[in-house]
């Protein structure tokens, strides 16, 4: 499924899509919907100590999805040096998808149903959302996975264009 | 020269002040000391790892994808 010259461009979209799809759980659930923090279910927000804790943790949160998107960049600059990586669209974007599937699956996975330091929604109805998100990743990785299939027709790498006279 | 090291005198001078007024007048600082101690003792290095895992599961992914990538192509060069 993945050529070896596709490698470089599909692990860069891996990680910026693990970083960018951090920075959507991270802005949007954390701090616009504030449904939960990093540790919202081992210290639960009661009063501004606790608050400011959780702050801090998701703070440390946000550094990691930082670091992913600086590695994601780093990657799709070497990438982008190199003439044989094919320089697809579906490729990246696919790659992308995959990335950010595989971050809300392990991350639910493991945070959400095996620690349980936090839950998508915490109530009664926590093990359904909690569920919900992890379909949700599948259903993203399937989808990531299904368009770098797609991409796998588009081989032809840049030397090829570089190599036209210009007119 | 004077001139110079005067202005770099009054650029510390006012930095300091920038940097202690706040720290001195600071209404929360108690309670930041408080957030930070707990957050150093309650087990910090069980939650960084905890954190950290799903980002460190990817980039081992995304490193053996390299890897399998850069073996490959020694193969086909070499072939």
């Amino acid at each position: 499924m993945i050529s070896s010259h596709r490698a470089p461009l599909i692990s860069a979209g891996i990680l910026l899509g693990t970083g960018l799809g951090g920075f959507v759980d991270g802005i949007l659930l954390h701090q616009i919907l504030q449904w939960h923090n990093m540790l919202s279910s081992v210290k639960p927000v009661t009063d501004l100590v606790t608050m400011k804790y959780n702050m801090l943790w998701d703070g440390l949160f946000h550094a990691f999805t930082w670091l992913m998107v600086s590695l994601g960049l780093w990657r799709l600059w070497r990438a982008g040096k190199r003439p044989d990586v094919p320089w697809s669209s579906r490729t990246l974007i696919g790659a992308m998808i995959l990335g950010w599937g595989l971050f809300n699956f392990i991350e639910g996975a493991v945070d959400h149903q095996i620690l349980g330091i936090h839950h998508v929604h915490p109530g009664e109805a926590q093990l359904a959302w909690d569920i919900g998100f992890l379909v949700f990743g599948l259903s993203q990785v399937a989808a990531g996975l299904a368009l770098l299939q797609l991409a796998r027709s588009e081989r032809a790498p840049r030397e090829a264009f570089e190599l036209v006279p210009p007119a | 020269m004077t001139r110079c090291s005067s202005r770099i005198a009054a650029s510390v001078a006012s930095l300091t002040l920038v940097v202690a007024a706040p720290a001195a007048a600071c209404p929360s600082c108690a309670l930041a000391t408080e957030v930070r101690t707990r957050f150093w003792a309650d087990d910090f290095g069980y939650h960084l790892a905890v954190a950290a895992l799903p980002f460190l599961l990817i980039l081992a992914v995304c490193w053996r994808l390299e890897r399998a990538a850069g073996r490959d192509e020694v193969r086909e060069m070499r072939s």
